[in-house]
């Protein structure tokens, strides 16, 4: 036996063709025709690819992980290559492309007369003057030049870390429907928990109660109490119809760029934002949740995060991205971080956070806002789990024959 | 027939109509992934493949279209893309090295699939000590089964440089394996400059 003979039994038996990752590379590579056809500039881009941990991938770790190998084989998975996003960030995200494109199951479309529907979990800062307002994220500042506003800014509003559950039924030729339950705030100290409770516990809305209802003309209101808002909508809670988003990273990219009005450059993290709010959506397809996780690969300046928990411990990855400028996107100094499981590429939450609290709440706002002096970097914002999802034959029904609200509450 | 036109026809007929570089994939693509999967894990071989077609689509006006065969390009794109991730190619073979058997100095009467079993760590070490243009020219050899004047095209180097490229990549290996008298693999293994 020589050298050249060893060498042609190494590894022989890993080589194995799989139909579906063949069929994997000859789409990607039929999604370059047709953009060449399309007459779009030739681009490179990543191609799908298998589960993030095959089978041999995840006995090669095991059995390294015995050895005092393992250390050093971790490091190097995190510092893999990448062309543009922080390399383990998009190494992530190109393998959990590979994950989407994989999935099975029925495409979650609902037909005419279906509703999509969405459950989450939500906790945002928000500030509110009972029955005048509520600011989402930080404060508002009453325009005195005018007596309503002079009147208003003589109110002390209350401010608080405001959780809420949402239920929404989106149907694209039905009445939508949509339904809050506010759970219980958390105060920035116990001093303004304590004047709020003196003042009766009044709530932000949409969650005062009946008088709420004055809120949503044109909608029938199906509950409105204390703690929970429930209505139709004629419009508004539409879903979007992604059938015509190319199913191709960096051509999904170029349809996001050319939406943009002429001679208006994309902003600071806009790329981003769009394509997670397309990934969000229940009802986009294997292919297109592979695109959209493809071409979130190839945005530069994300960072990943391998132990990252969403809003109710759920654990998974995170990427993230902090907004240099201020644009209609985002604001400056605020590190939006987008949680999934790289296993089965599910979303599992998005959270903002405070990554710069002198960009976020500017020395000047914080002399009408003292609050905000307590506000540390780090601190959360806003944040969203995506609990479930699926299709339903009525606004009064949900996944798996639920008809009745999951949950009634009175915060306090 | 597009089955009987050659590669360099293919490729010449895909600048007006793009679809028929399908027939390019559909011929090589399996080589081209058996090549990287002996190289790379399964996921990384798969995406390298596919991005190995993806990157020889977007640059065919530039394939040399007297060249019938596509193979020495595609192999050429694939080795060049696989050079940035050169670095889980050592890592993996660093592993492979650290949990196989011990190699043992002299094969002589055992039999070769248990050599090969037994020498399977030193040869994945003796692969990740390698130079990496002298690793690229064997594995072009032995894995992607080019010849040497294929190999000097699908890398573009001239064919006196493959050849040396190749001697001191089988010298080494070859030593490492304890394939010349008087080298212990063990030895070979213990003395290495590429390990942890």
């Amino acid at each position: 036996m020589n050298d050249l003979t060893l060498m042609r039994s190494f590894r022989a038996e890993r080589v194995k063709q799989d139909p579906a990752v063949r069929a994997a590379a000859r789409r990607a590579l039929e999604a370059r025709f047709e953009l060449a056809t399309a007459g779009a500039p030739a681009l490179a881009a990543p191609a799908p690819r298998r589960r993030l941990f095959s089978r041999n991938r995840r006995r090669f770790l095991a059995f390294a992980s015995a050895t005092a190998l393992a250390a050093a084989l971790a490091g190097a998975v995190v510092l893999s290559s990448g062309p543009t996003a922080q390399p383990a960030a998009a190494e992530v995200l190109r393998e959990t492309a590979a994950v989407a494109a994989a999935a099975d199951g029925p495409t979650p479309v609902p037909d005419p007369g279906q509703f999509l529907y969405m459950k989450t979990k939500r906790v945002e800062l928000q500030e509110w003057v009972p029955g005048e307002y509520t600011a989402s994220g930080g404060g508002l500042i009453p325009d005195t030049s005018t007596p309503q506003g002079r009147e208003l800014s003589r109110k002390e509003p209350f401010t608080a870390f405001v959780p809420w559950q949402e239920e929404e039924w989106m149907s694209r030729n039905e009445p939508s429907r949509s339904r809050w339950v506010m759970g219980t705030p958390r105060f920035l100290s116990s001093a303004e928990r304590s004047r709020w409770v003196r003042a009766g516990s009044p709530l932000p809305s949409p969650f005062g109660g009946r008088k709420e209802a004055r809120g949503f003309p044109g909608g029938h209101v199906v509950e409105a109490r204390r703690g929970v808002m429930d209505v139709e909508t004629i419009s508004g809670h539409g879903f979007r119809d992604f059938s015509s988003l190319p199913r191709e990273p960096k051509a999904l990219r170029l349809a996001i760029e050319r939406r943009q009005p002429a001679g208006k450059p994309l902003d600071d993290g806009q790329v981003i934002a769009e394509l997670w709010d397309i990934l969000d959506k229940p009802n986009g397809t294997p292919a297109l949740r592979a695109a959209v996780f493809g071409a979130l690969a190839e945005e530069p300046g994300m960072d990943l995060d391998r132990d990252a928990s969403d809003l109710i411990g759920r654990p998974g990855y995170a990427v993230s991205y902090e907004n240099q400028r201020a644009s209609d996107y985002q604001q400056a100094g605020i590190r939006v971080e987008y949680i999934f499981d790289p296993e089965t590429s599910e979303l599992l939450g998005r959270r903002e956070v405070v990554a710069d609290p002198r960009q976020v709440f500017p020395a000047k706002d914080r002399q009408l806002f003292p609050w905000q002096q307590g506000i540390e970097a780090g601190t959360v914002r806003r944040e969203v789990a995506y609990l479930q999802a699926g299709i339903v034959d009525s606004a009064r029904e949900r996944p798996h024959g639920r008809s009745e609200p999951v949950a009634t509450t009175d915060p306090r | 027939m597009a089955e009987n036109q050659s590669d360099s026809d293919v490729i010449d007929a895909s600048l007006a109509e793009p679809s028929a570089f399908g027939l390019i994939f559909e011929r090589h693509y399996d080589a081209v992934h058996s090549y990287l999967q002996r190289r790379f894990d399964a996921s990384r071989a798969d995406e390298i493949a596919s991005q190995t077609f993806l990157v020889a689509f977007d640059g065919r006006s530039r394939f040399d279209r007297s060249r019938p065969d596509s193979r020495p390009w595609l192999f050429g794109i694939a080795t060049n893309l696989a050079r940035s991730h050169r670095r889980h190619e050592l890592v993996e073979l660093r592993a492979i090295a650290a949990i196989s058997p011990e190699g043992v100095a002299g094969i002589d009467g055992v039999e070769a699939r248990v050599d090969a079993e037994r020498l399977r760590g030193p040869l994945a070490r003796a692969l990740a000590d390698l130079p990496s243009e002298e690793a690229d020219v064997l594995c072009l050899l032995v894995w992607a089964e080019l010849s040497q004047p294929e190999i000097a095209e699908a890398l573009a180097i001239p064919p006196g440089t493959v050849k040396s490229r190749l001697s001191r990549a089988r010298g080494r290996l070859q030593s490492a394996l304890g394939l010349r008298p008087g080298a212990d693999p063990v030895a070979a293994r213990a003395t290495s400059n590429g390990g942890e």
